[in-house]
């Protein structure tokens, strides 16, 4: 790092001196997203200046202009040009339900209200009730590797990331590749009003760690990432903690464990984009194929399944009892998060559900003076259900095409008005586009302009933009925000007026 | 390869293994509508625009022509109702992007071409508001961001292609859009100016401001086709005239550029009709006195001058050749050609030397690089062996003495996307440069210290044993006489003498002999010295023991200076050789030496074609006093350069761009050129103009063509067996030697011209000429920078070039200038025991302490008032990287 100017002010020292800390703890210009967070976090959350990303390029060998691009492609970097974390409640969905439009800040997503921080399960008393067993086997006998592969098949282990894929064949595939592969667990969670994820890791965080291990075990990774959101501050040291037992317990032989935080960008969700801001590039999404299973994190073989996904392969060795999260073992539970117009929002698992408006009486009830008005189901893209079809058997919904993706609930009263919820929806979907390609960055911008705007709906408009959408965008996001805005453009079902 | 085979909307179409359907159907001649994707080298498919989506038979949803690769049996549907309607909807959506206004003001682009092929509406979605200004702060590209799609081409060609990463995309959702490094204007940014992005942008929001007018678009009236003058690397250009004026260049898809230009090929020929121009011929007026010390240059010289015709001009400057022999003998004539001309100009001035004029005394400005013979010394092939081109193959690159990002910048671009893909540099260079971002190892020797850096790793490589055995028993002479040479040079003896630390020497050592191919540049930073023969030798011999030759991805590769210096030395416009390098038992004087024969009188009689040593040769007060001793001077050239001056006769030549003929490139690569516009005024290309003096010096030589000389050359040049002029009006280009399909690129596998083995050469081992002292502390290097070339004559005659580089500078580390007292802004004295110079401080980093850096193109503190005439005793380079400077505080009084 060149020396400081003798121009620099007491400010521009003070930051150069956290960039030098910072750099002193690792200069890979892959870590470039963390490098910004650290710096952001040792100047008490303003972010790094335009000189100091200078300099930290150059230091990185970084071109500037790659260095801006990650700076101001993830809000939790604070970068002057982009939008920071709201203080206090956001302009979202479920605050600006709840408590009317608020400030323009990135959600921090405590949509399930305030509850108590749980205890995680220690690891000590993980492992007192049979945890790293499984991991212990994997690493005395290599034969039991394959072994691994043959249960999660049996227990027909799948992805909980609203697709559905098998497992077993998702480490089939990155064996396949050849090379060494890298394990990712993504618990970057950035779907609106969802937190599974965190009530798992905040529960019982050492389960996530042994199915990351043993799955590195399994395919033969030599790195692990637990890739986690920037905003889950006191995950991240309970996860600092758990590695730091799981390799002084000598679990983490030959592996490299790393904690890296995403910066606040939904994108991230998708696999691709997650791995471009691991390699510190901006959060893009790359066109598939080639899958990340073959050519993912550094063009390595690369396995990316999300924190609840990486939870429930333990059920295929029997999982560990004892946590509230062990409910997720068994695998007809799901794990709803439910927000909104309820009494007590938070995660909900479920087994059975019959009626989505039995998610209602779960959650606490309707708050005083609101009667069921519908429900948001699957996420910023997924279905607005009305009170009519939250009554009707579940079953019946489902093979009418309903998602429920990750299982996100949003419930809304009967005084809400829905065009009003699907134009916070497009709103966030817009703002939550990465913005590479263009039927996902104009269309999503036009959609959210054209549902907030006053007077009737264009049906027309809205056909047009569903359609480049869904069937041009590059990625998943784009796709289903077309495919959101094709349901709400169906008559009689939609939002038109 | 393997041929895929599948179909295009029902019609059959063969491809290679790995193309995308979208280079599948370019290369079969379907124009798949699309906008993103470039079929040029170097692009990677973005799939951001989505306008090339095609259906494929099986495949549920619409794939992006420009990702999805080629396979067997593939049924491909780009006609299909819902591909048309998604398309069109696509193009709708990126129109809706730009302005209305911004729409009206951009007509005639192909993205509006893209608009209408696909039937899209451009008005569907609205338009994004107006009030966004333009960023008009480059001098020579204006960004309206109203008329950008952020479609991020600029970025690629930007980014991957020229890896000059300046612009970003920042930004994300609707925030999305171009700029530049962290956020500044274009032109505070570090844009290179090679103009990539706006020869890219398929809307006009990028585009030149030579063309941009009020209301759309200049039109362009004439296109021509050249190959760029500015260096060695032969980029094929494309001048777009404006009326009578060069207003724009692309790049043409040639062999060695692919498409990509620098600022001198984009900005730089505006030259060919600056008003300096020569257009009629002068002779000296009688009462014009030959002054040094008047040190005029440009219109100025004019004024010693009369116009007069054609004839007169050659009747005077051949009379003049015709008196001096005849008084004084043949050897009191000189000729000093140019690498600058074409290879039929080289062969024919050599030739009016030694039979026309009948003296040994020919050479030309390649001597002042003289980066090959020592290449020549140990293979005996005067040329690379291996295109630049391999470096694509090689796994590490040592690079030795050269800047190419400044001098050869598109060759650089290819070197930086070969770095981007993995390949390891070893960098040898006293200061930082543009590639030291991509080095492995940056090997920062102290000036002057090449041999024992280089003679220290080979040192090490054969202590290790990781010579390569093989090649050093079988193809190999003199490897005991190297052993013993290198014996002393310890690491950590070389470590005191470089000031490189001894385990970098060692790891960069064993990286290069331990790598499966390796590729060795080396420039005029290891040439341009009173020992840099021995700097190339040294290099050489670390290639050769490690046996990283003749294999694909290793081979010897010297970055020429010139556009032509290959040519003009196979041409035989060299003293010591006669065409295709049949060695003279006595050779005639060298470039510097001619100026020294002047001046004790030896010399009386020059002809200078294309050539300005009043700017060029080293210690100019001496140069210009020899010139002013001549008693009968004929300067041949576009400008009335510093040279000129002195002239009794000037003879005004056409620029290359305006003439037929063919040049050879850095790698071999002979190309032919065809006028690219039409002369200026009385001006005559440069072969006619020798022929023509040729003929009144007794010569038969009316008959002569570009074609009868071409032809003549492949007869007598080895190199050039089996070409043809008719070959080169087909092809446009050829690379020599001629070889069969398949036997790649990188030459010698078997054995060398100069037989089974190669040489290792014992050294000259001479010295620095001059040391630094407690009077003169400074070490004085020159160079060149991005922006101008050789002696300024061309370059500085460019606005745009001339904008981004206007001033000397005398570039120097800040803690220097700190101690001399010289602030921001402040000037210099830069004094040697030849001359002394004033020019702006440049504080820079990039230099090491203890060095002042400047270039060599500025007339108003010429570089080479202060160098030392020094030569190497091998090359007859004079030592312009090595001399002794006083530098001061400018104050005024």
């Amino acid at each position: 790092m060149p020396p400081v100017p003798e121009t620099a002010t007491p400010a521009d020292t003070a930051e150069w001196a956290a960039i030098a800390t910072v750099l002193a703890r690792g200069d890979d210009r892959g870590r470039l997203l963390e490098i910004l967070l650290e710096v952001r976090d040792a100047k008490g959350g303003i972010g790094i200046s335009q000189a100091g990303l200078l300099a930290l390029a150059e230091r990185l060998r970084l071109f500037p202009s790659e260095a801006y691009e990650v700076a101001t492609a993830f809000p939790a970097v604070n970068y002057a040009a982009t939008t920071p974390y709201a203080a206090d409640g956001c302009g979202d969905l479920v605050c600006g339900l709840l408590h009317g439009a608020l400030g323009a800040g990135v959600c921090r997503n405590r949509c399930d209200g305030p509850r108590p921080e749980p205890v995680p399960r220690s690891f000590a008393a993980y492992r007192a009730a049979g945890g790293y067993g499984q991991l212990g086997r994997i690493m005395a006998d290599p034969g039991a590797a394959a072994q691994m592969l043959e249960r999660l098949s049996v227990h027909q282990a799948v992805g909980r990331a609203g697709v559905g894929f098998p497992v077993a064949e998702k480490w089939r595939q990155v064996i396949a590749a050849g090379g060494t592969p890298v394990v990712i667990v993504n618990g970057d969670e950035g779907e609106l009003a969802i937190f599974k994820d965190r009530f798992i890791l905040e529960n019982d965080p050492h389960g996530v760690i042994e199915a990351a291990l043993v799955a590195a075990r399994v395919i033969g990774a030599d790195q692990v990432f637990l890739y986690v959101r920037d905003d889950y501050v006191p995950i991240h040291a309970i996860l600092r903690q758990a590695l730091m037992e799981v390799a002084g317990a000598g679990l983490a032989e030959g592996l490299a464990l790393e904690l890296r935080r995403s910066g606040g960008a939904f994108i991230c969700g998708e696999e691709t984009a997650l791995i471009a801001s691991l390699e510190g590039r901006p959060a893009r999404p790359v066109e598939r194929p080639p899958f990340p299973t073959a050519c993912g994190y550094l063009g390595r073989p690369t396995l990316l399944h999300n924190v609840e996904t990486f939870y429930r392969v333990t059920a295929a060795w029997g999982g560990t009892l004892g946590s509230p999260a062990s409910a997720l073992l068994d695998p007809e539970v799901r794990l709803f998060s439910v927000s909104g117009r309820v009494c007590a929002p938070g995660p909900k698992p479920m087994r059975g559900l019959l009626r989505l408006a039995d998610l209602v009486e779960i959650a606490g009830g309707m708050q005083d003076g609101h009667a069921l008005g519908g429900m948001v189901i699957g996420g910023s893209a997924g279905a607005l259900v009305s009170a009519a079809d939250c009554y009707r058997p579940l079953a019946d919904l489902l093979d009418e095409g309903l998602r429920l993706g990750t299982g996100g609930a949003i419930v809304f009263g009967a005084t809400d008005e829905p065009r009003a919820i699907a134009a916070r929806m497009a709103a966030y979907l817009a703002r939550e586009s990465c913005g590479q390609c263009g039927p996902c960055r104009i269309g999503t911008a036009h959609a959210s302009r054209a549902l907030a705007a006053p007077g009737p709906l264009d049906q027309h408009l809205l056909e047009d933009l569903a359609a480049v959408m869904g069937e041009a965008s590059l990625c998943a996001l784009g796709r289903n925000a077309g495919r959101f805005l094709g349901r709400l453009s169906i008559p009689g079902r939609g939002v038109s007026a | 390869m393997s041929l895929i085979n599948f179909t295009i909307d029902g019609q059959p179409v063969a491809a290679q293994d790995g193309q995308s359907l979208l280079q599948a159907a370019t290369a079969a001649g379907l124009d798949l509508p699309h906008l993103c994707a470039s079929t040029r080298d170097g692009f990677a498919p973005m799939g951001s625009c989505r306008t090339c989506l095609v259906e494929v038979e099986g495949e549920a949803e619409l794939v992006p022509a420009c990702r999805h690769r080629v396979r067997t049996g593939l049924a491909v549907r780009t006609d299909t109702p819902r591909a048309a309607r998604v398309r069109r909807l696509a193009v709708s959506l990126l129109a809706s992007e730009m302005s209305a206004a911004a729409k009206a003001r951009h007509p005639d682009t192909p993205f509006l071409d893209l608009v209408a092929r696909t039937g899209a509406d451009p008005d569907r979605f609205g338009h994004r508001a107006a009030g966004r200004p333009a960023d008009a702060s480059h001098p020579a590209i204006v960004l309206d961001p109203e008329a950008c799609i952020r479609c991020g081409k600029c970025r690629a060609g930007c980014r991957d292609v020229q890896v000059n990463g300046v612009i970003a995309l920042a930004g994300r959702g609707d925030g999305i859009h171009v700029t530049f490094d962290a956020g500044m204007a274009m032109g505070e940014s570090n844009c290179a100016s090679c103009g990539e992005c706006a020869q890219l942008c398929p809307t006009g929001a990028l585009a030149p401001k030579a063309l941009e007018r009020a209301g759309g678009r200049t039109a362009v009236t004439a296109k021509g086709e050249t190959v760029c003058p500015f260096c060695s690397v032969g980029c094929r250009v494309t001048l777009h005239m404006v009326d009578d004026e060069v207003a724009w260049a692309e790049g043409a898809d040639g062999p060695a550029n692919r498409g990509r230009l620098c600022v001198k090929g984009r900005f730089g020929f505006s030259y060919l009709r600056h008003p300096d121009r020569l257009t009629v011929p002068l002779v000296r007026r009688a009462d014009a006195p030959k002054d040094p010390a008047l040190a005029l240059r440009g219109a100025a010289v004019l004024d010693l001058f009369r116009p007069v015709d054609w004839d007169e001009a050659l009747d005077t400057a051949a009379r003049g050749f015709a008196r001096l022999r005849a008084a004084h003998g043949p050897g009191s004539l000189a000729v000093l050609g140019s690498a600058k001309g074409s290879n039929e100009d080289a062969y024919l001035l050599q030739k009016l030397a030694r039979m026309g004029l009948g003296t040994p005394h020919v050479d030309h400005c390649t001597r002042l690089c003289a980066s090959v013979p020592p290449l020549a010394e140990a293979t005996g092939f005067a040329a690379v062996t291996a295109p630049i081109e391999e470096i694509a193959c090689a796994e590490v690159v040592l690079m030795v003495g050269s800047n190419p990002d400044s001098n050869h910048p598109v060759a650089a671009s290819f070197m930086k996307n070969a770095f981007r893909r993995g390949t390891k540099l070893i960098l040898v260079d006293p200061g930082i440069q543009a590639l030291s971002r991509f080095a492995t190892h940056h090997l920062r020797t102290a000036p002057g210290t090449d041999v024992a850096l280089l003679s220290a790793m080979t040192r090490v490589v054969i202590e290790e044993g990781l010579h390569d055995r093989d090649f050093v028993s079988g193809r190999l002479e003199g490897f005991e006489a190297l052993r013993a040479r290198v014996a002393p040079f310890t690491p950590e003896m070389a470590a005191g003498l470089t000031g490189v630390p001894a385990q970098d020497i060692v790891a960069a050592a064993r990286l290069f002999a331990g790598t499966r191919a390796a590729m060795t540049f080396w420039g005029m930073g290891a040439s341009q010295h009173a020992f840099g023969a021995d700097n190339i030798r040294a290099v050489i011999a670390l290639a050769l023991v490690c046996g990283q030759v003749g294999r694909p991805g290793a081979g010897l590769h010297p970055l020429r200076g010139q556009n032509n210096v290959q040519g003009s030395c196979d041409a035989g416009l060299l003293p010591n050789y006669l065409p295709g390098y049949r060695p003279l038992a006595q050779a005639g004087h060298t470039v510097v030496e001619m100026f020294d024969a002047a001046r004790r009188g030896a010399v009386r009689g020059l002809y200078v074609v294309g050539g300005n040593p009043a700017m060029a040769n080293p210690d100019l007060a001496v140069t210009r006093a020899g010139l002013a001793c001549l008693e009968h001077l004929v300067v041949q050239d576009i400008f009335p350069t510093e040279t000129a001056a002195f002239a009794d006769v000037i003879l005004p030549a056409a620029a290359l761009a305006e003439r037929a003929g063919t040049v050879t490139n850095t790698d071999r690569l002979v190309q032919r050129i065809a006028p690219a516009l039409p002369l200026p005024g009385g001006a005559r290309p440069d072969w006619r103009i020798i022929r023509d003096i040729g003929a009144r010096l007794g010569l038969s030589w009316a008959n002569l063509t570009v074609e009868s000389l071409f032809e003549d050359m492949a007869q007598e040049l080895p190199t050039l067996a089996g070409f043809s002029w008719r070959m080169m009006v087909q092809d446009d280009h050829a690379r020599y030697p001629l070889r069969p399909a398949g036997a790649g690129e990188s030459l010698f596998g078997d054995d060398f011209p100069r037989g089974a083995k190669a040489a290792i050469v014992p050294l000259d081992a001479s010295g620095a000429d001059e040391m630094t002292d407690a009077d003169y502390p400074f070490i004085l290097m020159t160079g060149r920078l991005r922006e101008h070339w050789h002696t300024g004559t061309m370059t500085r005659r460019s606005p745009v070039l001339e904008a981004l580089s206007p001033e000397p500078q005398a570039h120097m580390h800040p803690d220097d200038l700190a101690r001399l007292g010289v602030t921001v802004g402040g000037e210099v004295e830069v004094r040697t025991r030849r001359g002394m110079v004033h020019l702006a401080a440049m504080p820079d980093r990039a230099v090491r302490p203890g060095v002042v850096w400047m270039a060599m193109s500025f007339f108003e503190a010429a570089a080479n008032e202060l160098t030392v005439n020094r030569l190497d005793p091998t090359t007859r380079v004079p030592d312009f990287k090595f001399c002794a400077a006083a530098v001061e505080k400018k104050t005024y009084t």
